[in-house]
């Protein structure tokens, strides 16, 4: 650009707002993972550039084991998903099911409530000293393990299935019923006919799911800590190794972590790359209409679809039951009483009101920024709108401990030095949890005209008026069901926050996740069944506001 | 009150040009009406002049400011939207503030003005619905009354009366022509209704793939197009080719007459000729006036044998398709006589033509007028 028109230039607001995306991006996003990616090619003593952390990690039995077990609990889990979640969405497209909107909000719930909940709640059921397990005991009978693999990929599917399950649901729903009922008169069996022509047409949207499984699985911290035992994942692994290093730069951590990031996005593209490939038009026309079940069918139906639910929310049950149970310190003594409530309020009232400060602080961050950020993806001409939702989709690529790790490696000295405060974590969150409300405000957005922001500015009202007095009041239900979705992962956040906190920011997740450790099964239960507790109300406002539409939960 | 002036104004849509080169001068106070077929550029021309996009070339100014770099909000320009852009979350009365609370005019100012527009518009009673208790007709006149209480220099209109039923949409183009007239304020209109555009504006500006072929008032444009694309698409038209016989142009081979007045360079170029369907006079068998007329003489008329292809009744006028010569067809209009109704197909019928209705082409989509 000439100098004389660069003097010339003066930017729109909308011009500044997107500057001011992309600094944020940039300094929260691509300089913390950039930091990662760096620190794993240089030496941890002297700095310099070197492929012997790779080197390291890929000849240790540790390592390998951790990235082979990794590999193993994700594709399960995802299949696990799968075998859940693809009859549900079956069975509930196709048949007349009562007690439908029971069925999908006990599944949203299971999908919103915290995994690691999930998992020490089996370990009460199922553990060495578990209910279940003692009852087998008396009888005599010998238990197989719940800690390792077993315990890791249940509480994976039953946490996942959902995903599967509420994406693949809406894709049989919208499936032409004459293509299925050509297949039919074709001489299929109705298991071929499944097979071969409602399979593929569901695919993508199942792949989508499954997708989203696998990511979640393989980042997932709280599960396999909490009831892997000697299993350990690569998300383990880095924050033990990280914890070891501490001192020096944590260069296997993040090299362990670029790992992790390698294995999500591979399976991103794989899967977009799978999509890609068979792509069918579908026409919204004869739709299915759901049939109603008689006899020993509908029994069988409807016992799979409640039991597939049932099952997932049971863990949470089981919390909250146990968090009323009379407690002496770690001990259970039997009876009903509200011991754990008083331990939480007298001995760690900070964890729960951090937990809900430091939750809203981030959320009301990405309520007033997704806002603007969904402005630029809908209405900005060219084409940094869809730039700027390709990035947005990075934060669900890295997991949590990895962007904690990130975020302590870069900002851990002047001129910003932000270890061990409260903003790392408000910081660490809102990013991680921003493009929940971008995508929640973008779809909204999308449903307004532009014309009406058109005419607000042809009648004289600058940018930032037409924003706040005409877009923000129509998108803000969209802005309110993206905050409800932010602050639930939010507030339940465990695997960031247990590398960032310290005494005083202390979070509920984390204390949970050190009770458990201890053997306090009385507290955790009381601070998850809060966690269960705002999670539910939360939920509920998203269904009052989406009129009961689930695909705000994805 | 202001006038507008749009110099060589381009815009594309990547490859798609979708104005070429506009120029027009708009009078201050006239109802100037942008009229052309899907696709033509109108509202792309329309949108531009508001600012909702930069043109890639030329300038716009309105009473003699150059707008090129002044944001939509300060352009002082009003406009009215075809799918009307009500605001939905606030009520007729809080629309219609809206633009003079941006201009932070007084409360007791916004009562009075936003009352008075309200009356202009007869939506008095109105006043404290939600928009989505309104019908399409009474928010378009939220539309209207809320672009025009802030006074603006200009008013534009998209197709302002495309989603309205017909006897609404006729309604409303009085209503909106009288209130243009007596506010006198400058008004651009894009329609692609050429009645709409004819009945309702001072000038009418014919577009066509981005470039504009004629502005005239409506009556130059109706009898005096500039080329053949406004003949045919400004009210209907029938065109003929003309072909040249012993140096005598001809309209086809069973055309009776000579045509006079014929512009000097007739024949050199391939034509069409047009006649509009009223200009063409209808007599039932074959005889009359070509036996009326003396051989020899020149006559003011051409005549057409002709035989009776389809005809249609439709009220105050009879419809009538004429084949003249093999494959040729004529469209024409005429009062409806009991004879002309009974005419079976196949009658034969006998047309004429004043030699001045008829008008000549160059070929081609927009050949010009000669
Ligand atoms: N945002 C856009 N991107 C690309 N091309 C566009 C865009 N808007 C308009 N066009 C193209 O520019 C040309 C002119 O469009 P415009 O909307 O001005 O037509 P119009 O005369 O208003 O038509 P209509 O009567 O259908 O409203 C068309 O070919 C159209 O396809
Ligand atoms: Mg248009």
């Amino acid at each position: 650009m000439p100098a004389r028109e660069l003097r010339r230039w003066r930017p729109d607001f909308w011009t500044m707002v997107l500057l001011f995306t992309l600094l944020l991006i940039a300094v929260l996003l691509f300089l913390p993972v950039g930091k990662v990616f760096l620190l794993s090619f240089s030496d941890a003593q002297t700095g310099e550039f070197t492929f012997a952390n790779y080197a390291r990690i890929f000849s240790h039995q540790y390592y390998v084991k951790a990235l082979n077990n990794t590999l193993i609990v994700g594709v399960a889990g995802m299949l696990g998903a799968c075998v859940l979640g693809i009859p549900l969405a079956y069975c509930m497209s196709r048949y007349h099911i009562p007690g439908k909107s029971l069925v999908s909000t006990l599944a949203v719930l299971a999908l919103v409530s915290p995994p690691f909940i999930g998992a020490y709640a089996w370990i009460m059921i199922f553990g060495a000293n578990g209910v279940i397990t003692n009852w087998f005991k008396l009888a005599g009978i010998q238990t197989p393990t719940i800690y390792g693999y077993t315990g890791i990929i249940l509480v994976f599917s039953l946490k996942f299935y959902p995903f599967v399950y509420l994406m693949t649901e809406s894709a049989f729903s919208s499936i032409n019923k004459s293509l299925e009922e050509a297949a039919e008169n074709l001489g299929c069996t109705p298991f071929q006919r499944f097979r071969k022509v409602t399979l593929p047409l569901v695919f993508p949207a199942v792949s989508t799911g499954a997708i989203l499984s696998f990511v979640l699985s393989i980042a997932d911290f709280g599960t396999p800590s909490i009831i892997g035992r000697k299993v350990r994942t690569l998300s383990t692994v880095a924050y033990s190794q990280y914890t070891s290093e501490l001192g020096g730069p944590p260069t296997l951590a993040v090299t362990v972590s670029m790992l992790m990031i390698a294995i999500s996005i591979a399976a991103l593209l794989l899967q977009r790359y799978i999509i890609s490939k068979k792509r069918y038009a579908s026409s919204l026309t004869n739709l299915s209409t759901p049939v109603r079940l008689r006899g020993w069918k509908a029994g069988l139906v409807y016992t799979l679809c409640f039991s597939i639910v049932l099952v997932s929310v049971f863990p949470s049950l089981v919390v909250i039951y146990t968090s009323f149970l009379e407690t002496s310190g770690p001990v259970f003594t039997g009876g009903f009483g509200l011991s754990s409530y008083n331990r939480v309020i007298n001995e760690i009232s900070r964890a729960v009101i951090n937990s809900f400060l430091l939750a809203s602080v981030a959320v009301v961050l990405i309520g007033l920024i997704s806002g603007m950020i969904s402005y630029i993806i809908v209405r900005r001409e060219g084409k940094i709108g869809g730039v700027l939702d390709t990035i947005l989709m990075v934060p669900y690529l890295v997991p949590g401990i990895v962007m904690a790790i990130g975020f302590v490696t870069t900002f851990n000295r002047w001129p910003v030095d932000l270890v061990a405060t409260a903003t790392i974590i408000i910081l660490v969150v809102f990013i991680r949890r921003l493009p929940y409300g971008v995508r929640s405000t973008t779809a909204s957005l999308r449903q307004i005209k532009p014309s009406i922001e058109e005419a607000a500015a042809s009648l004289g009202a600058r940018p930032l008026n037409v924003f706040m007095q005409v877009t923000t009041p129509l998108i803000m239900p969209g802005l309110i069901a993206g905050a409800m979705m932010s602050f639930i992962t939010a507030i339940n956040e465990l695997s960031s926050t247990l590398i960032l906190y310290t005494g005083k920011t202390v979070t509920m997740p984390v204390y949970i996740y050190i009770s458990v450790l201890d053997g306090e099964f009385g507290i955790a239960a009381a601070l998850s069944t809060l966690l269960l507790v705002s999670t539910g109300v939360c939920v509920y406002i998203v269904f009052r506001i989406s009129h009961g539409s689930k695909s705000a939960f994805l | 009150m202001a006038d507008v002036f749009i110099d060589r104004v381009k815009k594309s849509y990547g490859s798609v040009v979708a104005l070429h080169d506009i120029t027009l001068d708009i009078p201050s106070g006239s109802f100037f009406t942008l009229l052309g077929p899907s696709g033509c550029g109108k509202t792309t021309l329309l949108r531009t002049i508001a600012g909702f996009h930069k043109q890639d070339q030329g300038s716009i100014s309105v009473a003699g400011e150059v707008l090129d770099s002044i944001p939509v909000h300060r352009r002082d320009i009003g406009m009215v939207f075809q799918d009307y852009a009500i605001f939905p979350h606030l009520s007729v009365r809080a629309n219609i503030a809206f633009g003079l609370r941006q201009r932070k005019v007084t409360r007791a100012d916004i009562r009075t003005r936003v009352a008075e527009i309200l009356r202009v518009v007869q939506l008095e009673h109105l006043a404290d619905r939600m928009p989505h208790e309104l019908s399409g007709g009474q928010q378009q006149r939220v539309g209207l009354a809320r672009a025009l209480v802030t006074r603006p220099k200009v008013l534009l209109m998209d197709e302002p009366l495309s989603n309205l039923d017909a006897q609404l949409r006729i309604d409303l183009r009085r209503e909106l022509r009288s209130l243009q007239q007596d506010l006198g304020i400058t008004t651009i209109y894009v329609t692609h209704d050429q009645e709409e555009a004819l009945e309702m504006s001072d000038h009418v500006c014919v577009m066509y793939q981005g470039v504009i072929q004629q502005a005239a008032n409506p009556w130059t444009i109706y009898h005096q197009p500039a080329n053949r694309f406004v003949a045919s698409f400004v009210g209907t038209n029938n065109f003929l080719p003309v072909e040249l016989k012993d140096d005598v142009p001809c309209l086809c081979d069973a055309l009776i007459g000579h045509i006079d007045g014929l512009p000097a360079d007739l024949g050199r170029t391939q034509q069409v000729a047009s006649i509009r369907p009223e200009h063409i006079e209808l007599q039932t068998g074959t005889t009359l006036w070509s036996e009326a007329q003396p051989s020899g003489q020149r006559s003011d008329y051409v005549h057409f044998p002709a035989t009776v292809h389809y005809q249609s009744f439709a009220g105050r006028e009879l419809r009538l398709t004429a084949g003249v010569a093999d494959g040729l067809e004529v469209q024409l209009i005429t009062e409806p006589h009991h004879e002309y109704l009974d005419l079976a197909a196949q009658s034969p019928i006998t047309l004429r033509v004043r030699n001045d209705r008829i008008c000549f082409y160059e070929v081609g989509e927009t050949g010009v007028r000669l």
